[in-house]
């Protein structure tokens, strides 16, 4: 993990946070970095549903073709530029890529060989966080301005635990933060399996728990990173009903940086 | 047909029910509740567009005849208002615009007046979206121009939403499009729907009235309306360096001016031209100089037919048609003075409540839907707000015609925003602000044309 990092550029966000967080994991982990530039069709589809009665088909087909070619300029021209600048990294690989942002960027984890995604936060459109369960690797959404010192690792009985807890205490030791682990045994899975897992979690990656809990895990996640003000949250990638639009709200309650990891 | 889009229909025609079903007030006829029943259909339909706005205007011209409150005659031959045919020729003009590289060179010129102000830059952005929308239908403007402002942006080096001088110029554009398509009658496909419904009330707006009436109004908007965007979005820089580099790398890079291109450019100016003098001095009707404007530019080489087939949009010369059809009938069914009669019971007839009511309710409208289709459903309701207020109906159908082409706020307010927004410069946050801001000070713009420019020129 954190071998090869992808940042997601959308078209409608520019990521500055991301890239400034793309800046540290190359530092530390000497993490290799590549920009997707994602040219999203669906917002074309949107231009040609709204505009059809006063643009016709061809005028759209020929507009479509020159922003298609500008988008192209600006991902060379301006967003490199500023992707190097904010990573302070010369040999930053692009690829430029269009189509749905989830499929695309699949698309281009699965030829490029990337590790992780590094995406940052966005508070519009929820649609973006469907790559969280189309990834097949880790996506971090960032959303903390700064240095990464406090970090929380959550493993569940409703998650794979196998992955979170190295990628946690990697971490700690790269940003040299201090790190709270917590096993939660939420009432919306199997709980009695579940209790044996954080010994055999502990055991395993020389994880010494915090605390081991019986709550909801969206509640004790958002209540716990608020009170003792983390930087950046780590658990599992859950399967849990009603979950999809928690784990990007985790990021927007919490106004810490979230990683999924499976 | 989808769930989504069956669910859609079903709102516009449970409302369309409810009204028919409705007991009947005092003063109207069955004729004139028939076509409240067809406005109850006809807003949700343009709001939520279950199915494309072209058949939205044929479902317009026949519902009148299934509910029997118009007749076959009367419902057609309103489809055959000279306005339809002026927008034809108008759209058969904009397409040989857009084939010629004037466009390009016109709009590259505006911005290279600018100099390295960014705040200049921003002015004659939308100047130059401005000036071509006088010229050409609004939509077929800002497609021309978003990829060349996107691409000057991007030459000068701004980054994607986060420099305030890249939103200032790709919502200036989409802004000076939409205020520019006030100034002329080619400007907007709702200014042809007002003249033709001025024309069916008998009342002749020419070229030269219609500038009269707007284009203070435009002139007034634009510098407002720069004015807040400079404020909202103040420019990271002080100076671009780099801008006429750019700028005449581009002019450069354009093709070289054939002899066929000038030749149809003096043709567009001769139409033009023709469009301002020929009806003031002759009486030449607007309707006559588009169509002969079309086929000139077919003889001079500026189009071949299958220009005229694949660039204009039959969709809406459909929504036209319908639009139309439904202005006269809740006219001459007595729906739209029924209604005009309880509004004025609440303004008490005042110009000052009348203007105010007008155009707040036409902005509220063009903000959620099609400004066509807010505009034809507007025109008639208002005007005959203004005839029962004893003001003259040129004035509310002028107010509805030019208020109902300023959207700003929203996406879907006008395609001319979304178009924009593919640039990726701006948020639809940067854009919500920025048209909530330039919202009220249009409505003042409007309001004081209205209430003191139109007066001193004796509209009322």
């Amino acid at each position: 993990m954190f071998d090869k990092v992808m940042i997601s550029v959308p078209m409608e966000q520019f990521p500055s946070l991301a890239f400034e967080r793309a800046r540290d994991l190359s530092e530390y982990l000497g993490s290799r970095l590549l920009v997707s530039y994602v040219i999203e069709d669906d917002l074309f589809e949107r231009v040609s549903a709204s505009s059809l009665h006063v643009v016709t088909g061809k005028d759209q087909e020929l507009w479509e073709r020159k922003m298609i070619a500008t988008h192209e300029k600006i991902a060379r021209d301006v967003v490199v530029k500023e992707a190097k600048r904010l990573t302070g990294r010369n040999d930053l690989e692009l690829r430029i890529v269009r189509g749905g942002y989830a499929g695309a960027l699949s698309r281009v984890i699965e030829e490029e060989g990337c590790d992780m995604i590094l995406m940052e936060y966005h508070s519009f459109d929820l649609l973006k966080y469907r790559i969280m369960d189309r990834s097949p690797v880790p996506v971090w959404i960032e959303r903390h301005k700064g240095p990464i010192r406090r970090i929380g690792l959550f493993c569940t009985n409703l998650a794979p635990n196998e992955r979170a807890p190295g990628a946690a205490r990697k971490l700690k030791k790269a940003f040299g933060a201090g790190l709270e682990s917590y096993y939660i045994l939420d009432p919306g899975g199997d709980v009695d399996e579940g209790r044996e897992e954080p010994e055999l979690i502990s055991a395993r990656d020389r994880i010494k728990w915090t605390g081991v809990v019986h709550d909801r895990v969206e509640s004790f996640i958002t209540k716990r990173s608020k009170e003792n003000d983390l930087d950046l949250i780590i658990l599992g990638r859950i399967r849990k009903r009603g979950y999809f639009h928690l784990r990007s709200k985790f990021a927007k309650k919490t106004g810490a940086s979230v990683l999924l990891i499976n | 047909m989808d769930r989504r889009q069956l669910g859609k229909l079903s709102l516009p025609v449970l409302l369309m029910l409810s009204v028919l079903a409705l007991p009947r007030p005092d003063g109207l006829s069955y004729e004139g509740q028939a076509m409240f029943a067809v406005l109850a259909f006809s807003i949700p339909m343009f709001l939520l567009q279950p199915i494309p706005l072209g058949l939205v205007g044929v479902l317009v011209m026949v519902l009148p005849l299934i509910l029997g409150a118009a007749d076959v005659g009367s419902t057609f031959s309103a489809f055959g208002n000279p306005a339809v045919f002026f927008l034809i020729g108008a759209f058969m003009i904009s397409a040989a615009m857009e084939k010629t590289p004037l466009h390009r060179r016109i709009s590259l010129l505006f911005l290279r007046t600018a100099g390295s102000s960014p705040r200049m830059l921003v002015l004659f952005t939308m100047l130059s979206g401005a000036f071509l929308s006088f010229l050409m239908p609004e939509h077929g403007v800002i497609v021309l121009l978003v990829p060349i402002i996107t691409y000057v942006a991007a030459s000068i080096g701004l980054v994607p939403l986060r420099s305030n001088l890249g939103k200032g110029m790709l919502i200036g554009a989409a802004y000076g499009c939409t205020i520019g398509s006030l100034g002329t009658p080619l400007g907007g496909a709702r200014n042809p729907l007002t003249i033709g419904f001025l024309i069916s009330r008998g009342i002749e707006v020419n070229f030269l009235r219609w500038m009269e009436l707007s284009l203070p109004l435009v002139l007034l908007s634009i510098l407002l309306v720069w004015g807040m965007l400079v404020l909202i979005f103040p420019p990271e820089m002080k100076r671009i360096k780099t801008i006429p580099q750019v700028l005449e790398d581009e002019l450069g890079g354009l093709p070289p001016v054939t002899g066929r291109n000038l030749l149809v450019s003096l043709t567009l100016l001769l139409i033009i031209a023709s469009f301002i003098i020929l009806p003031s001095l002759f009486g030449v009707d607007l309707t006559l100089i588009a169509l002969i404007g079309g086929v000139a530019i077919f003889l001079v080489g500026g189009m071949r037919w299958e220009d005229v087939e694949s660039r204009i949009p039959w969709g809406i010369i459909l929504l036209y048609g319908g639009a139309i059809t439904l202005g006269v009938h809740l006219i001459e069914s007595g729906g739209a003075s029924f209604l005009a009669d309880r509004i004025v019971d609440i303004t008490g007839g005042s110009p000052f409540l009348s203007i105010l009511l007008v155009v707040i309710l036409t902005k509220l409208l063009t903000e959620f839907m099609s400004n066509t289709a807010a505009v034809s459903v507007l025109l008639p309701i208002g005007s005959a707000v203004f005839l029962a207020a004893g003001l003259p109906v040129e004035m509310g159908a002028m107010l509805v015609g030019l208020s109902g082409g300023l959207a700003f706020m929203f996406l879907i307010s006008t395609p001319g925003n979304l178009i924009s927004f593919t640039s990726g410069y701006f948020s639809q946050k940067d854009l919500l602000k920025a048209g909530l801001l330039v919202n009220l000070v249009t409505i003042a713009a409007v309001f004081l044309t209205a209430y003191t420019y139109w007066k001193l020129i004796g509209v009322w």
